[in-house]
């Protein structure tokens, strides 16, 4: 058995009855007993669940009654979504002893899928403080350096999906929550439109700015796991009620005569990147312009101005999120949660307002710069990981980041690896659709991605 | 925590009212308070706000 | 409005939180920070700018 195997590859095997659900389930496990001591990727490994899981799915297939191409595939959650009499913690003392009685939306999604559950993936606290050292669990670690950051808050699923203790997990990006692991991770990952997962059963961060959304190593593989997320929920207010889109439907149709517009400013100017991640950018953009795609820059307010609202947003309704156990038990949270979700307290009603009135405004701004184009491009991150103790408390407020723009227009955002830098760390770009044309951004990604070598890449620590 | 005096309160508000106002200015505030504590809970912290943020899909 | 030190630590005395000395001192120097985040993010918009979120009275 190839010991890294795509979902698409490992589905089709299944299919074909040349891959045992078992197998590679045995495989991933004994994988991770092997690193994630070092890695620290999983809060709880539920290897009885997973076995059985995949003994239900290689019956399926004996039988010849698979599911669909996520039947026998090996996934996680992050541990912010509900799983049934599965402990669900937030990788918070607040929750350290919690279990739900019923799966979020997405989980049962995914089950009904036929996938098999390996466990919960380590997070930030409550998806917005880490890297922290002072909770019941330690924060993940990188896999291409231990010593260096995974991102977050989706830092489990990042790590995990890298080293190939799973072959895709789940993710919530509020901020950047997904594309962040996904760039210093080097794997893929997708915050899809607002309003095309359901958040139903994830433990909320900021209502108006969460969303659900998987991780993997190819874009393929994170089209065919958001396939299996999609779809109208009734008891999600910000659920669109839209018909399930084939979001596979434009994979293969390559790069040519796609419309692309590159946001320059935001990596070169308002928050210059590292070398490694401008090459990066650049020969995607050859790539692009050599298979027949028109390519034109585009200009929107400095990456700031999306920042400073989105962060006001998010800090105000975290904190109204978490208030009554900030207020009787602070010193339960870990320093960075609480500190950062401290200042929510402090925003006044105007200013909210204020913000979420500004945040139109953007949303407008954007949705005339991509009207007459197919994708923007632009950075994921600003460069390679930096070591996990030198992550700045206040980096949100310090710098802007790329990823917090399309949380708040709400686009389809994919961050992807294109290449490696210092260090032998990954960097990355980000392909940023229209609402709810994530096939577009899927074929971007994918047209880039079969053209470069990257994914024959692994960490060295398990390769 | 001591008892913050209403006169710090309007001025970490960055509020300058006339002095005269200010005792029927603390009495609106106390009125204020109480409702904002009704306010606050208990609530289940899933429990999502009425207004929604919502996209519309952009004709190709 | 930026407030001074004795403001903020009357301010975040007002939320409720329980923090110590040390815990506002390590707030109040992020502060700056933050206020230019606020003051960014809220700059002055027309009078008729509408909210990006919207309340919609429907039945679910």
């Amino acid at each position: 058995m190839d010991p890294f195997l795509t979902i698409a590859d490992a589905g089709a095997l299944i299919a074909a009855q040349k891959l045992s659900p078992v197998e590679l389930t045995q495989h991933c496990l004994d994988r991770i007993k092997a690193v994630d001591s070092t890695l620290h990727s999983f809060l709880l490994l539920t290897e009885d669940r997973a076995l059985a899981d995949a003994h239900a799915a290689e019956t399926r297939m004996q039988s010849a009654a698979l599911k669909g191409p996520l039947d026998g595939i090996p996934i996680a959650h992050k541990d912010i979504y509900n799983t049934a009499g599965i402990r669900t913690t937030g990788h918070s003392r607040l929750l350290e002893h919690n279990v739900p009685t019923e799966d979020s939306v997405v989980v049962q999604k995914w089950s009904d899928a036929g996938t098999v559950l390996m466990g919960k993936l380590t997070t930030h606290e409550f998806a917005i403080g880490g890297p922290s050292f002072d909770l019941p669990w330690p924060p993940a670690r990188n896999p291409w350096n231990p010593d260096h950051f995974t991102a977050g808050s989706s830092s489990g699923t990042g790590a995990a999906v890298a080293a190939g203790l799973i072959l895709g997990g789940t993710g919530s990006d509020t901020g950047g929550s997904i594309r962040g692991p996904a760039a210093l991770c080097g794997i893929a990952g997708i915050k899809p439109t607002y309003g095309l997962a359901s958040r139903r059963g994830v433990l909320p961060l900021s209502f108006t700015l969460d969303h659900t959304g998987p991780l993997a190593w190819t874009v393929q593989d994170c089209a065919l796991l958001l396939q299996a997320m999609i779809g109208y929920d009734p008891d999600d207010p910000a659920i669109a009620n839209r018909p399930v889109a084939n979001l596979t439907a434009d994979l293969q149709s390559g790069a040519k005569g796609l419309r692309i517009g590159v946001i320059r400013h935001f990596h070169e100017v308002d928050n210059p990147v590292s070398p490694a991640t401008k090459k990066g950018i650049e020969d995607a953009l050859d790539f692009f312009r050599k298979e027949g795609a028109e390519i034109r820059d585009v200009t929107l307010s400095p990456m700031m101005d999306y920042n400073a609202p989105g962060w006001l947003i998010l800090t105000t309704e975290a904190y109204a999120v978490h208030e009554p156990w900030l207020k009787e038990r602070f010193n339960d949270y870990g320093e960075l949660m609480r500190d950062r979700l401290a200042f929510g307290a402090l925003v006044r009603g105007s200013e909210y307002v204020q913000a979420v009135r500004r945040r139109r405004a953007l949303c407008v701004e954007m949705r005339d710069a991509i009207a007459d184009l197919d994708v923007l491009i632009t950075a994921s991150a600003p460069a390679e990981a930096p070591k996990i103790d030198e992550v700045p408390k206040w980096a949100m407020l310090e710098k802007p980041n790329f990823t917090m723009p399309f949380n708040v227009t709400g686009l389809p955002a994919l961050s992807l690896c294109t290449g490696y830098g210092d260090g032998g760390l990954p960097v990355s770009m980000q392909i940023i659709g229209k609402p709810f044309q994530e096939e577009t951004v899927f074929r971007a990604g994918h047209a880039y991605e079969t053209a470069f070598g990257w994914r024959t890449k692994r960490p060295g620590l398990v390769s | 925590m001591s008892e913050i005096s209403f006169e710090a309160r309007v001025k970490a508000a960055g509020l300058r009212p006339n002095v005269s106002d200010l005792p029927s200015l603390e009495v609106l505030v106390k009125d204020l308070d109480r409702a904002a504590a009704l306010l606050r809970g208990p609530r289940n912290y899933a429990e999502e706000p009425q207004s929604a943020f919502r996209l519309r899909p952009v004709t190709p | 409005m930026a407030l001074g030190s004795d403001a903020f630590r009357t301010a975040l005395d007002e939320t409720g939180l329980t923090l110590t000395d040390a815990q506002k001192d390590a707030l109040f120097a992020a502060y700056p920070l933050f206020q230019a985040m606020v003051a960014r993010a809220t700059a002055p918009m027309p009078r008729e700018a509408e909210p990006s979120v919207i309340f919609t009275p429907e039945a679910r």
